[in-house]
């Protein structure tokens, strides 16, 4: 008796290992469907252009959903479109139409196809986009590029995830428009030159930095404020400079020359150098006895300006620095 | 049973011998550590005179040389690596500042960085054989002056203070016979105001702006006097009959005061009129108020005219003049091209309206220079 129930339990226990071989795990478990690479917001905001390229490729994604890489071929066509801007606009700014993202002007971008085929064995596509003249762009605006699947094109796709909203920032050695970019303000100087009134400010503030173009950053003029971010376009165009990076000083290589102009209306002169205030963007770095260092980029410079004709110039001895790792840029 | 016991006993033991062995280190591989070290000493930053030269930092390292890497980030400074050895070379160099380079000696992600400091030429820059210090003064008249500036450097910038805009750069002339030195010639435009003004003028050049020289000007101000005026030189075109006669503003006396017509209109802006001997090219006028607190002037036109018929705008005050009572205004130096004899201080304005209406004061004065 002893025996025999022996014998039910290791047949019992022989099929309950056979059992759990019996799930095919070799099947697909969902379905095949195309979708466009996105967040929860329909945006895609992932790649940011290098403005020290000449033109530089980010990808709009394909995807193709499902548990196992398909056998087939799935064909990807993709078409402009407008309402996802459209809604973004509205969600976030509503009235305020100064404020609506744009489309990428059509002299930035070349989309070399707007059809691909994700192969057999293979779980996306990635059309290339060229971007080039970025450096035409406000960096005060919003870009995108909006495009949504060809359904008359494209095989089976999902219908929640046709279409996507592609964020083009920008950056370059200085600063970018992913996120905001500050510089302090350290030894620094602002002089009124009136003789009735000669008023001098040390500046201890931050400065944000704006990138334009490969080598030139917009940023405000002396320790002028721009107020709400939100409202202050009318200010920036007033009170902002132009910083324009040059060629290597022949004293020392880790700095650059730089010109300062105008942004749009401010008059703004360049000084000759003085002191430390040589008008050179410096990659400053400060050693320790025990070996580490900590490194600086500095833009070391004078000029005077002024917001109106009227006005007395104000003197600008400026060191705006930022901390960086040159580890984290090389990521 | 007890045979069980045994052979169990027998198994762990084998099990258990095993395990220890499996243990033991491995003394027979040979692990070689590679290793790149540059000494303290030779971390050192180094500085190389103004003709050149060598300097040598020791590696201690046993990775192959074709292995490890150095290298300079200035084309001035070359970098050449030997077993257990880098040796840094300048040339010459020809200019007037001191260059900087930064060395790296690096294998794989450890790197070590040496700064390396070269000399410059010797620059020279003499304003009238001085760097700082000479100074030169002039009256308040219109006037020209030079200085030899002296150096070895190009000499590409001249800078003159926005708070000296009275001096400027008339020319920049070779010195025959002189290789080094320029005549530099600086104009001053005459001083309109009582205040002595001060012009630091700065030479700097680009081959090194941090050697720089300068001189002080300074030009005296205006000596200006009263001009003794009567009361048969002023009138109005508008004098109060009830008080306040024109004759009270040169009385010396604050307390008394001239007041033009309250007590009938006219059509136009009340005006003060001052007929001149003698025509003059400028002059400065002062005027305290009545001390009360209306008809104070805050838009006034001074108009002036050589024949009495003719008249020209010399000014038109819109701004700082004062309001309080018993205040008191002095203008700037006002002049024309042309002398002028009739001097008109019309009232556009006052705290209590515009014109034509009623303006008080209690003292005026001209004054006109030496």
């Amino acid at each position: 008796m002893k025996n025999n129930i022996k014998i039910i339990y290791c047949i019992l226990l022989g099929f309950a290992v056979v059992a759990c071989d019996s799930y095919d795990f070799e099947q697909e478990q969902y379905r095949n469907e195309i979708n466009l690479l996105s967040n929860s917001q329909m945006i895609y905001d992932r790649q940011v252009a290098d403005l020290s390229k000449d033109r530089d490729t980010i990808y709009l994604v394909a995807g193709l959903s499902g548990t196992r890489n398909s056998d087939q071929n799935f064909r990807v066509a993709l078409m402009e479109a407008d309402s996802l801007i459209q809604a973004y606009n509205k969600s976030n700014f509503d009235i305020e139409i100064d404020r609506y993202a744009r489309f990428l002007p059509e002299e930035c971008y070349t989309i070399p196809s707007l059809e691909a085929v994700i192969p057999a064995g293979e779980t996306q596509v990635k059309f290339p986009i060229y971007l080039n003249n970025l450096d035409k762009l406000s960096p005060d605006s919003i870009y995108f590029l909006n495009y949504k699947i060809d359904p008359t094109k494209t095989d089976v796709f999902n219908p929640r995830k046709d279409e996507v909203l592609l964020r083009i920032f920008k950056t370059n050695e200085y600063s970018t428009t992913q996120r905001n970019v500050f510089y302090n303000y350290t030894s620094s100087f602002v002089t009124t030159l009136d003789l009735n009134n000669p008023l001098i400010r040390r500046p201890t503030s931050s400065n944000q930095v704006f990138p334009l173009g490969e080598n030139s950053v917009r940023m405000l003029a002396g320790d002028e404020e721009m107020g709400e971010y939100k409202t202050a376009l009318n200010r920036i165009n007033e009170r902002s400079i132009k910083v324009v990076m040059g060629e290597q000083t022949s004293k020392n290589p880790m700095a650059r020359h730089v010109t300062i102009e105008p942004y749009k209306t401010i008059d703004v002169v360049q000084l000759t150098p003085t002191d430390i205030y040589d008008n050179t963007f410096l990659i400053n770095i400060i050693s320790t006895p025990d070996g580490r260092s900590t490194y600086y980029k500095e833009f070391r410079l004078h000029y005077k300006y002024r917001l109106r004709e009227t006005d007395p110039y104000r003197e600008v001895k400026g060191i705006l620095r930022m901390e960086y790792s040159p580890r984290t840029d090389l990521l | 049973m007890r045979k069980n016991i045994v052979l169990f006993g027998l198994i762990g033991i084998l099990i258990s011998a095993l395990g220890v062995n499996s243990c033991a280190p491995d003394y027979q591989t040979d692990f070689e550590v590679k290793t790149l070290i540059v000494p303290d000493k030779s971390l050192a930053p180094v500085f190389l005179p103004v003709e050149g030269g060598e300097s040598v930092a020791n590696v201690e390292t046993n990775v192959a040389l074709a292995d490890w890497s150095t290298s300079s980030n200035a084309a001035w400074l070359s970098v050449d690596k030997k077993e257990g050895r880098v040796t840094m070379t300048a040339e010459n160099n020809d200019t007037f500042a001191p260059r900087l380079a930064r060395v790296t000696i690096e294998y794989g992600h450890q790197a070590y960085y040496i700064n390396v400091t070269q000399a410059g030429n010797s620059p020279y820059l003499l304003v009238d054989g001085e760097r700082t210090g000479v100074v030169k003064s002039f009256t308040a008249a219109e006037a020209t002056t030079s200085v030899v500036v002296k150096s070895n450097m190009a000499l590409d910038h001249i800078l003159i203070p926005d708070t000296a805009d009275f001096i400027s750069v008339d020319a920049i002339t070779d010195i025959p016979g002189s290789t080094d030195e320029k005549m530099v010639s600086f104009k001053i435009s005459q001083n309109f105001g009582r205040n002595v003004r001060y012009g630091g003028i700065t030479f700097q050049s680009s081959d090194n702006y941090d050697h720089t020289a300068s001189f002080l000007i300074i030009q005296q101000g205006m000596v200006l006097a009263e001009l003794p005026l009567r009361v048969d030189m002023l009138s109005t075109n508008a004098q109060e009959p009830n008080e306040g006669p024109i004759a009270n503003l040169l009385d010396g006396n604050p307390g008394s005061f001239f007041h033009s017509a309250w007590s009938y209109s006219i059509s136009e802006a009340h005006y003060l009129q001052v007929t001149l001997d003698d025509p003059i090219a400028g002059c400065v006028f002062w005027y305290q108020n009545r001390n009360n607190s209306n008809g104070k002037p805050t838009d006034v036109s001074i108009m002036v005219s050589t024949d009495g018929e003719t008249w020209s705008e010399m000014v038109h005050l819109t701004s700082g003049l004062p309001t309080g009572a018993g205040s008191t205004y002095e203008s700037a130096f006002l002049m024309l091209e042309e002398p002028f004899k009739y001097f008109r201080f019309i009232v556009n304005g006052t705290n209590g309206g515009t014109a034509p209406t009623y303006f008080n004061m209690a003292e005026f004065r001209m004054y006109a220079p030496e």
